[in-house]
């Protein structure tokens, strides 16, 4: 209900802008904006395609100097070749994350110069001089930066929560929302627009009834005395038919002239409701179980075995497997309450990340994070550049994803073979 | 066995089963010293599995103990228990896709902190074990595209790197074929001389001979019969289990005693 208006009001604020000359030059800048944004993402995905032939090759760059290192009679350290050819990926996609940042904070409706937008990002650590008007500060800090964080944010959870959700249940078409986080966050979210909440209630609702639907998955497999993870999965499709029966419901109830396209609005996903306020909880909610995932990303590693292999290399597998689970699923609920249910992340990062760094989920998960938070980023951006009306970001991901997933199982059959 | 010495494994009475009317395995008393080697024979279905599994504390007996150290294994923690006893399952499908030496890491889990990554020492072992079940040239190869036996050495490498003194073996011979079954009879006879106790079930009553350690006959109604190899196994007891005409034939040319099957067809085949 309030969201669409929300983000009205804050465009329209940036689009009553004082000074002329600026908003003359804002139509051309639109035009070529949009240009750098399709090169970007063209270039983004040959930059995932080809990073892994880059890799080779830098690969074998690295296994040429330790040779003639050892011959000049250095030693190094070889143990751990493959960490530190994934060290370099890591160092790589985090300049991409902050390359993307600069470029997101300062593309849009309303144009900031990058040299402006970082002296504007400065001034708030650093005394400056004020070269920038107030309402370009005010689309920067108030406007687009809190929408930066919220898209990177839920792009690496999303894809962080994948990729443990495909270790923890051994298979690599696993998406988060496997035991029913987002379709019960999309009838927490839907209940609260029918009860016309506020935008933050929504949030809260979404979030809680989201936590509550993987809880009765959960539940369900313990009534059963049965914790394997056929139980779980199924269960899982249980309380999301459930929950997708309990959307048509309320979507049936629903105003069609304003409450339906609330819903349905949410339901695509969508940032233009971020604020610094709305971020807040979610985020610390975030930084800690994502931290917890990397803390453990070793140990997820065991849960690929079978139960009692794990089991017999002194691994409690109900308590890691519940840490795991839990983790994920608080990550998830919170991208879902930020930013609505956006798909196919979850699947599709966590396979680009296994085609770069392997299958070890010491370097796979936090490369993971970054990719997916480098991806969402993008997707975002694009989505609010792209038209004069915002696209829905899941509809993008979803045309992005679905031919950069085909590559992929181009590319792995190869590998195979 | 050893007189007052402390057995490092041993099974008093032990019973269980997965129903309450009908036990898997009852009565089984067994002691084992350092460098022992137990072969469990028996037919598909009689509890080999489920008895290995009960050592790995995975189901709780019914009555009985199994002490490792002269101390129950109800006692010890997960933890501790897994730098006691290493794993070794049977060979099954392989779903993930971890490189030789992430799978080796596994192994070292027992000595890796909760929330630690393998540091360079474990790198190091990991390397050594690859090298001492002669794999290392498939360090940085996908599991998924091992062969069988290489899958086999895989596993032992890694219940090599627990540094555990006893490795329990589930048919490590399974699904190899025969050069491979040998190579891994001959590397399981060396890891016993080098002290660590084995437990290991098998189908092929050859095996036991030429382990020729203790071997463990265990019948379809849970009755396992404990000794010395040359002691337990004979053709009767053999041809019992089996329910098949088996015979044990000492043969010349290789200077032990072989077990061969009988006749497979009920009449002579006609010569035609």
């Amino acid at each position: 209900m309030d969201i669409q208006p929300l983000s009205e009001s804050l465009q329209g604020r940036a689009s009553k802008l004082p000074d002329p000359p600026c908003l003359k030059r804002k139509r051309q800048q639109i035009n070529s904006d949009r240009c750098a944004d399709w090169c970007l993402l063209s270039i983004f995905e040959l930059l995932c395609m080809n990073i892994h032939g880059s890799f080779c090759f830098y690969d074998q760059l690295l296994f040429k100097v330790i040779k003639r290192s050892r011959k000049a009679g250095i030693n190094i350290k070889t143990n751990n070749r493959a960490y530190l050819k994934n060290r370099f990926l890591f160092f790589l996609l985090a300049i991409m994350l902050i390359i993307l940042i600069g470029v997101s904070l300062s593309c849009g409706r309303y144009h900031v110069p990058i040299a402006q937008m970082v002296r504007i990002l400065l001034s708030n650590i650093i005394k400056l001089e004020e070269t920038w008007t107030e309402s370009m500060y005010n689309v920067v800090m108030v406007i687009r930066l809190p929408r930066v964080v919220a898209a990177a944010l839920v792009g690496a959870a999303l894809a962080l929560s994948g990729t443990s959700y495909q270790s923890v249940f051994h298979n690599p078409l696993v998406s988060p929302d496997l035991l029913g986080v987002s379709s019960g966050a999309g009838v927490g979210a839907s209940i609260a627009i029918l009860l016309h909440a506020s935008s933050w209630v929504i949030q809260a609702a979404a979030f809680i009834v989201g936590i509550i639907a993987v809880s009765f998955a959960i539940c369900i497999a313990r009534l059963l005395r049965n914790q394997t993870n056929l139980i779980l999965v199924l269960s899982g499709v249980i309380v999301s038919g459930f929950m997708s029966a309990m959307q048509g419901m309320l979507k049936y109830m629903a105003d069609t002239d304003t409450e339906l396209p609330s819903i349905v609005y949410w339901l695509m996903g969508s940032f233009s409701a971020v604020k610094w306020s709305s971020i807040a909880i979610p985020f610390f909610i975030m930084i800690i179980a994502g931290t917890v995932l990397l803390l453990f990303r070793w140990r997820i590693n065991l849960l690929s075995l079978s139960d009692a292999e794990t089991r017999s290399l002194g691994v409690n597998v109900s308590k890691l497997r519940g840490t795991a689970i839990i983790c994920s699923t608080l990550l998830t609920a919170c991208a879902v309450c930020l930013g609505g249910t956006i798909s196919w992340i979850g699947l599709i990062i966590p396979h680009l990340s296994r085609l770069l760094v392997g299958e070890d989920n010491q370097s796979l998960m936090p490369v993971s994070a970054l990719l997916g938070a480098s991806f969402l980023l993008l997707v975002d951006t694009f989505a609010r550049n792209v038209s004069a009306t915002e696209i829905p970001i899941s509809v993008l991901t979803g045309l992005i994803s679905t031919p950069i997933f085909v590559i992929i199982l181009l590319k792995k059959r190869t590998v195979v073979k | 066995m050893k007189g007052e010495v402390i057995p490092i494994l041993s099974v008093k009475n032990a019973a269980f089963g997965y129903q309450k009317s009908s036990p898997v395995f009852q009565n089984i008393n067994l002691s084992l010293f350092n460098g022992d080697i137990l072969t469990i024979l028996g037919p598909n279905g009689a509890g080999k599995s489920t008895l290995l599994n009960c050592m790995i504390n995975m189901f709780p007996l019914w009555s009985g103990e199994i002490n490792v150290n002269g101390k129950n294994i109800r006692s010890y923690s997960v933890e501790e228990l897994a730098l006691e006893i290493a794993y070794v399952p049977q060979i099954h499908m392989i779903t993930h896709r971890f490189t030789v030496r992430d799978y080796v890491m596994m192994g070292r889990a027992p000595h890796i902190g909760q929330i630690r990554t393998p540091s360079n020492e474990d790198f190091a072992q990991v390397d050594e074990a690859l090298e001492q079940m002669n794999i290392q040239h498939l360090s940085q190869k996908s599991c998924i595209n091992l062969s069988g036996g290489e899958r086999q050495q895989a596993q032992i490498a890694r219940a090599l790197v627990q540094e555990a003194k006893i490795i329990l073996m589930d048919e490590p011979t399974n699904h190899l074929d025969y050069g491979n079954q040998l190579r891994i009879l001959s590397r399981i006879a060396q890891l016993a001389e080098a002290g660590i106790t084995i437990i290991l079930t098998t189908h092929v009553p050859d095996h036991a001979i030429l382990l020729d350690g203790y071997t463990g006959i265990l019948y379809p109604g849970g009755e396992m019969e404990v000794g010395p190899t040359h002691e337990v196994v004979d053709a009767d007891s053999l041809g019992n289990l089996y329910g098949t005409d088996m015979h044990l034939v000492y043969i010349d040319e290789v200077g032990r005693t072989a077990c061969v099957a009988g006749n497979i067809r009920q009449k002579p085949p006609a010569l035609h």
